[in-house]
């Protein structure tokens, strides 16, 4: 990364900030610790085309148009006649949409019409006649089926007449009759009881079939009515679409650099914006700002007297690329440390790998993952397809296929091996493979301590490299004391002679117990004078204790890898020996099932198990994962569906 | 069967109204606006599915969410053991009461025949009393009769015995009938409930009858001066935080008196924590922070579900306040004041 300084006179900030946003990647830095001062101020302000891009987006979103960015902020209208031009087309377009609307509203209320029609079918009566008569009142509507027990209670009303047509699940249609003098009361009671009126429309005249072919005719008339406003929409639309584009582009460009304020302090008539761009684009970020008046833009090495941390970006290899996401997860690296993302990637490929060891199942993560991106565009999917791969590779040596483990015994035959060279479930093969579980994570922790080596020196903390219990002398006492227990186990060789223990374990512990004065030794700085010695040996003791207890548990933890290798070939077998005892037609479905059971359940929790280690066994030997990321300024053009900006 | 009903309800809590849809509902201007976000945006979706929400009716609205707590409730009680779990009806009972006690506040009215048009028609089938046949009574003697062959028949005899010619007070009706509940409450845990979960569920009912008592007294000295010998007979027998004596002497005070024994009384914190206009409010405050002490740290299905149905009818009387708030044109801060557990972390 490269520390940017743009500095300028006030008249020339605004052609500054547009710059800022032009193309290169540029994180501006929040002007802390200077604002406290009288003489700067964060430049602020109410943003001008907050409300023309609302406009924009709320017309947009009303004719269902997606924003997206065309290429170019550059139109030849003014603002006044952009703003113009804004206001015209969100009239012409509610025209059309208030249009679509009332004839949306005539539909349904008419639709409704035409079931209360639909229901009269078996009236053969003249609607005109119903509708004209002076002392009886009729009612057509609906009401909740519930209450069709209460009309019975007043059966016995000489001047309530009620007749039901139909009914579904929730409402019955129905007519009432009453008398002009009653009108009011049976009213009143009716909806009391919920009865939803339907009004038949003047319109409708003779028997019910006849009313029902009006409607349809009217119907018709509307829907066309509809299609045509519609139509006329996407019309008006097909013609604007590409100008009202690149109107939106510019005033999203004008908006939200203006937000660009933010990061900026001013002091007196000058401005001052700071940032961090890539190393390889520094030249061409600066280069920008070599024709403005009135404006230099220096560029910097990043150094920790500027007091800011540099942030970071990640940038990897295509195979190890999507592990990225899971490493900041747990945090992004400090600007000088390593990045861990290739050892994440072989790790959690490795470990996923022996865990989840089958060549049908690792085919179904690889499809599956090629779906997950090819559609969602998932990270998971990426990742689905490498630990997919992998776990191809372990079922070939495990020998198994979609929990079959004895379908690539021809294979072994052909490569010249008697019988299958791993079984898992044999009482040798459980032994070797917990035992290599061990092995493998001790090797692994290792490796995590060589690593905080690394960090150490690019971090250039001698005490971390030297006295740490992940540095050199971390590895000299465990590294030497797995070799010894190896030795004496395996070998028969004892090594814990006198001065192996010195000097290898007891040296190493004492190293570790007084760290901290070390440390200060080594950094050539004051002596580390503790309040109280019996509290210092104190602290530290259990501090130490601690240490080695985390050594032999973490080793230890790693037998979860051999653990689930059990577990899955056991599961398997269950799968199978339900499928054999099932038999004939019903075997395949189970084994279909057992295999996406297992897969599910399995993939999930192994997943989780190798994520565990990864973030806890080696990252805390390593990483501290306090780094920022790299967050460049972006002009938000793209609005997601659901209203969120992108 | 307890783990059962707990993770049902669990999954049920996913579903409760949030403050965000309350304020939603708030800024509702119409009752079919607010019909149309309870049902297009909330967990009444199924409740609202069928109704048309620019045309529904205030009343079929409060209806229809009311009927989606008693389907609630059956798929829960799906879950226990009629016999073993009698406890569970207790819900039944409430409204059973619930509706007896309102058939006879419209006879005393001399409405008798407008019960029908009141009562909620998703209860019909699902209570052990006929409630059409009670909307066809006339009299209490004819109620008392109806209801022998249920558990009602003995209390409404007794107070129609305890009458001059059937001649009675809805005062008198309802502080049987209320402790009448109560009794039957209690008796079930007895039977079906054991351990800590009953005394905390005792704990409850007893708190809520104290509550209501504390209220009857206060109502009675305010709106209608009635003499501690008038307001004594009104007050429910039960006692569950306050001293022995309390309601001796509460019957005698006026009404800042009154307040300031309760500000000294084991409900101080009622008084200290929410600022509400009437003493009902201070009620449905200690309902509703019983429910919620017993669904954050109870692990009982009793306790649990006793929670979650207190909880809904908490929501549901709110919806009902803002849904008539609405209808009346209050203004949304007033409507704010009377809802409950609104804005409570």
């Amino acid at each position: 990364m490269k520390f940017i300084n743009i500095v300028g006179v006030a008249s020339a900030y605004e052609n500054a900030v547009q710059t800022c946003c032009l193309g290169v990647p540029f994180h501006p830095e929040l002007p802390d610790g200077m604002t406290g001062s009288n003489e700067f101020s964060v430049a602020a302000g109410v943003n001008p085309y907050a409300e023309l891009l609302k406009s924009c987006i709320g017309i947009a979103g009303r004719g269902g148009v997606h924003l997206c960015y065309d290429g170019g902020i550059q139109t030849a209208l003014s603002d006044q006649e952009i703003e113009s031009y804004i206001n015209d087309l969100d009239k012409r377009q509610d025209v059309l949409l208030e249009q679509i609307k009332e004839t949306g509203v005539r539909l349904l209320y008419d639709r409704q019409v035409l079931d209360q029609i639909n229901m009269m079918q078996d009236l053969h009566v003249n609607v005109d006649e119903l509708f004209t008569c002076k002392v009886v009142k009729i009612r057509f509507g609906r009401i909740p089926v519930e209450n069709l027990g209460k009309i019975k209670l007043y059966e016995q009303n000489p001047y309530l007449y009620f007749m039901p047509f139909s009914q579904d699940e929730h409402y019955c249609w129905c007519v009432y009759f009453t008398t002009e003098a009653r009108e009011e009361e049976i009213d009143a009671l009716m909806n009391s009881l919920f009865f939803e009126r339907i009004r038949i429309p003047d319109f409708v005249h003779g028997t019910p079939e006849e009313a029902r072919a009006e409607m349809h005719r009217i119907l018709s008339d509307l829907e066309q009515q509809e299609k045509d406003a519609r139509a006329n929409l996407i019309t008006l639309w097909e013609a604007e679409k590409a100008k009202f584009i690149k109107i939106y582009d510019r005033i999203r460009f004008l908006h939200d650099s203006y937000e660009l304020r933010r990061y900026t302090l001013r002091y007196r008539q000058s401005f001052y914006i700071s940032g961090w761009v890539e190393e390889l684009e520094s030249e061409k970020f600066a280069n920008q700002f070599k024709d403005l008046k009135g404006v230099d833009c220096l560029v910097l090495e990043p150094d920790r007297e500027l007091g800011y941390e540099p942030p970071v970006k990640l940038k990897n290899y295509r195979l190890f690329a999507p592990f990225e996401s899971l490493v900041s997860l747990y945090g992004m690296p400090d600007y000088h440390e390593l990045d861990p993302t290739p050892i994440v990637a072989m790790s959690f490929m490795l470990l996923f790998g022996i865990m989840f060891a089958d060549v049908g199942q690792g085919a179904i993560c690889i499809l599956l993952g090629i779906l997950l991106w090819k559609t969602k565009k998932m990270f998971l999917g990426r990742i689905l397809q490498r630990i997919g791969a992998v776990s191809m590779v372990f079922g070939l040596i495990f020998g198994s296929v979609f929990g079959n483990e004895t379908l690539l015994n021809p294979m072994f035959e052909a490569l010249g091996f008697a019988e299958k060279p791993l079984e898992v479930l044999s009482s040798n093969g459980t032994n070797f493979i917990l035992l290599a579980s061990i092995c493998l994570g001790a090797a692994l922790i290792l490796m995590a301590m060589v690593l905080n080596i690394i960090n150490g020196f690019r971090e250039k903390d001698i005490g971390r490299i030297l006295v740490s219990h992940n540095g050199i002398i971390g590895i000299v006492l465990f590294g030497g004391t797995l070799i010894a227990v190896a030795a004496t186990s395996m070998f028969q060789i004892n090594v814990f002679t006198p001065g192996f223990i010195i000097g290898v374990i007891i040296v190493p512990l004492l190293v570790i117990f007084l760290k901290e004065p070390l440390e200060h030794l080594l950094k050539k700085q004051r002596p580390h004078k503790p309040d109280s010695i019996p509290e210092f040996i104190m602290q530290n003791f259990f501090e130490l204790f601690e240490i080695i207890l985390s050594f032999f548990s973490n080793t230890l933890s790693f037998i979860r890898v051999g653990a689930f290798v059990l577990s899955h070939a056991g599961m398997m077998m269950v799968v199978m020996s339900i499928a054999e005892a099932v038999g004939g037609v019903g075997a395949p479905f189970v084994w279909v099932f057992g295999n996406l059971l297992v897969m599910g359940l399995e993939g999930m929790v192994v997943a989780i198990q190798v994520l565990r280690l990864e973030f806890y066994e080696l990252f805390s030997r390593f990483y501290s994962g306090t780094g920022r990321s790299f967050e460049p300024f972006q002009i938000q053009y793209e609005i997601q569906d659901d209203g969120v900006e992108s | 069967m307890d783990a059962a009903v707990y993770a049902k309800i669990k999954a049920m809590q996913g579903r409760r109204l949030t403050d965000t849809d309350y304020q939603e509902l708030l800024r509702c201007r119409s009752v079919g606006e607010i019909a149309g976000y309870l049902k297009h945006s909330t967990g009444y979706t199924d409740a609202l599915t069928a109704i048309n929400e620019n045309t529904i009716h205030r009343g079929q609205l409060e209806q229809l969410l009311r009927r989606s707590l008693m389907d609630e409730y059956e798929r829960i009680v799906h879950y226990t053991n009629a016999d073993a779990d009698e406890y569970y009806s207790y819900f039944l009972i409430k409204n059973e009461v619930e509706q007896i006690l309102s058939f006879i506040r419209y006879l005393h009215s001399g409405m008798a025949s407008e019960y029908a048009v009141a009562m909620p028609s998703y209860l019909v089938g699902k209570l052990s009393i006929d409630l059409y046949a009670m909307a066809r009574c006339t009299s209490l003697r004819e109620l008392a009769d109806l209801m022998k062959q249920t558990r009602y028949g003995s209390v409404l005899h007794q107070i129609y015995n305890s009458t001059d010619e059937g001649e009675f007070t809805i005062v008198q009706v309802e502080t049987e009938l209320i402790t009448f509940y109560y009794n039957e409450v209690l008796r079930m845990l007895d039977i079906s409930v054991h351990g800590v979960e009953k005394e905390e569920l005792r704990g409850f009912y007893m708190q809520r009858a104290e509550m209501y008592n504390i209220v009857t007294a206060a109502r009675a000295k305010e709106y209608f001066a009635l003499s501690p010998e008038k307001i004594k007979p009104m007050l429910l027998p039960f006692r569950a935080k306050l001293r022995s004596g309390f309601f001796d002497a509460f019957v005698t005070k006026n009404r800042e008196e009154m307040r300031a024994m309760i500000e000294n009384s084991s409900y101080a914190w009622l008084i200290e924590n929410y600022q509400c206009d009437t003493l009902d409010e201070y009620r449905t405050w200690l309902e509703f922070e019983l429910c919620r002490r017993f669904m954050r740290i109870s692990f009982e299905g009793g306790s649990i579900f006793t929670a979650h149905i207190g909880l809904r009818e908490t929501e549901l009387k709110n919806i009902v306040h803002i849904i008539e708030g609405v209808r009346y044109g209050m203004l949304p801060e007033r409507i704010e004041k009377l809802l409950i557990g609104y804005k409570v972390s």
